[in-house]
């Protein structure tokens, strides 16, 4: 193996987390401060890359011009399927949630299935070429997936720490009940979370769609990891699923130097179960 | 300012309070009295709308008139006027001091100068908290965690503040800055209902007191009247003055 081989998988690695934190950052969200596990989570990065793919189809020429309506439409979707499922059973026991949710997630995935078919649709890279850092070249779109995500990570992670819906939201986080004793409309703090989870989950979806293609499974084959993540993270940690996010996506890159992909992947998910032996609260602290 | 009527609750199965009755009128302290476990703190939480009514009426008087709020959430009744400082304190942990303080402030569409003025208001009430604004909750004293407690909820200038044993853990010291503060509401025009377990420290700042026995009121009375009654004070709440 050369050094180079080394910069390039670790260069994959962070596009992969990238992506993963995305995700895992929306699930932390919804989980930590609303107490909820969202099981059609997975299922909302897949209609992110629907959204994208169907906007380029009808002829909206720009990926970029299609990437907002695209995680737009998700939020909205996301939003109905509060209203419409999730409210009536929110006080429930957390069994009724996640088997609610699963079920909304199966609908989702066989409202897809009807509408689209079953084959994975490919969508063009936006951005082609390469970049050249002295004899590396590494693909131009893979940059921008890194850039695009960590920025708009980090531009939630800033309204998280900076806006009162912000506030609100760490506040519910540590107690709930008290928040709602101060005053504050708690259901829209959850609106709020909800509509963020699901929009972070669909952005990973879009930014994704272009690297894997676009299936109406694609949201099963991620949301294991992504739970994996926000365990790693600290339940409800919002930093905390972005490292567990990019820590993932390296140990499955670094491992596919050496070993089969598949292989690579359940080493990984190996070394997350030792993890969580050793760190059971996760790598930084839950918000609980 | 404050209707409670034939208030039932049941956690589970256990039906632990029985018609609680009582009122607080604006501008008035009143205290709620009982031994450990009588339903003091559950009517208070009962008010504020953290445990649910089994049936009975609470209602709030507002500049429009009485307001039922028995089926309202809590936000809305904390919103309609009803501040809470529980006993247990329940400081945010990892939220500053004045993050604690703007939790509840922010909902409100203040001025700078308003808020500014409001917050001014609840240092000069505990002055030490200015000193301690980027500090997170969870690193502050007993003590000063009962401060922000109480001062989370004067910035918001509810009609009633229900307080829960705010004297509790505190040096005597403390316990005296806390019923001035106590006292000082009252003469500023809000309302209190104030549970404690001092009994005789509470009736001293109180107008009036209920006295609470299995889940219902047992006596009521003005302070000075239940003062007058140590026999009744010794049975209800073993206190002798």
């Amino acid at each position: 193996m050369t050094a180079d081989v080394l910069v390039l998988q670790l260069a994959n690695g962070l596009s992969f987390g990238v992506i993963f934190a995305l995700i895992a950052s929306g699930i932390t969200l919804m989980w930590g401060i609303m107490d909820f596990i969202n099981m059609a989570h997975g299922d909302f990065y897949m209609l992110g890359a629907y959204g994208i793919w169907l906007g380029l189809v009808i002829g909206i020429g720009s990926f970029w011009l299609a990437l907002p309506l695209a995680v737009l439409g998700v939020v909205v979707i996301g939003l109905l399927l509060r209203v419409s499922v999730l409210r009536p059973i929110f006080d429930r026991p957390p069994l009724h949630t996640l088997l609610a949710t699963y079920g909304a997630g199966l609908m989702l995935q066989q409202a897809v299935l009807s509408i689209f078919g079953p084959f994975s649709k490919e969508i063009a890279l936006p951005v082609t070429g390469q970049i050249v850092l002295g004899p590396l070249r590494y693909p131009a779109y893979r940059v921008v997936v890194i850039v695009v995500g960590l920025v708009l990570i980090a531009a939630v992670g800033v309204l998280i720490q900076r806006s009162t819906y912000g506030l609100w939201i760490r506040a519910v986080a540590q107690d709930r009940a008290m928040t709602a004793a101060l005053g504050v409309p708690v259901p829209r703090v959850y609106t709020v979370v909800f509509a963020l989870g699901s929009g972070l989950a669909a952005l990973g979806g879009v930014l994704a769609a272009p690297l894997f293609g676009v299936s109406p499974t694609m949201g099963g084959e991620v949301i294991l990891l992504a739970f994996i993540v926000v365990m790693i993270g600290g339940l409800g940690n919002y930093l905390g699923s972005v490292v567990g996010g990019v820590l993932i996506g390296e140990v499955i890159a670094l491992g596919a130097i050496w070993l089969q992909p598949t292989v690579a992947y359940l080493v990984a998910l190996g070394l997350l179960l030792v993890l969580l032996l050793v760190r059971p609260a996760g790598l930084l602290r839950s918000a609980r | 300012m404050l209707r409670v009527s034939d208030l039932h609750v049941f956690y589970g199965k256990s039906h632990v309070l029985w018609g609680v009755n009582l009122d607080v009128s604006p501008g008035s302290v009143v205290a709620l009295l009982g031994r450990n476990g009588v339903g003091k703190s559950t009517t208070l939480k009962a008010i504020i709308g953290l445990v649910p009514a089994h049936s009975g009426r609470i209602e709030l008087e507002t500049a429009t008139g009485w307001r039922d709020v028995t089926r309202l959430p809590s936000y809305e009744r904390a919103a309609a006027g009803i501040g809470y400082v529980p006993e247990e304190r329940r400081v945010f942990p990892y939220l500053t001091v004045l993050e604690n303080l703007r939790v509840g402030l922010d909902r409100l569409r203040l001025t700078p100068a308003e808020r500014r003025h409001r917050l001014d208001r609840a240092f000069a009430l505990f002055p030490s908290l200015a000193e301690l604004l980027q500090r997170p909750g969870r690193v502050l004293s007993g003590g000063q965690q009962q401060m922000l407690a109480i001062a989370r909820v004067l910035v918001l200038e509810p009609r009633i503040i229900l307080l829960d044993e705010p004297s509790q853990g505190l040096s005597p010291l403390l316990v005296d800055s806390v019923m001035e503060a106590v006292t000082r509401l009252g003469r500023e025009g809000t309302a209190v209902l104030l549970v404690e377990q001092n009994a005789l420290a509470a009736l001293d700042v109180a107008e009036r007191g209920y006295l609470m026995d299995k889940g219902a009121i047992g006596h009521r009375g003005t302070s000075a009247a239940l003062l007058a009654d140590p026999r009744t004070l010794d049975r209800t709440l073993g206190v002798t003055t």
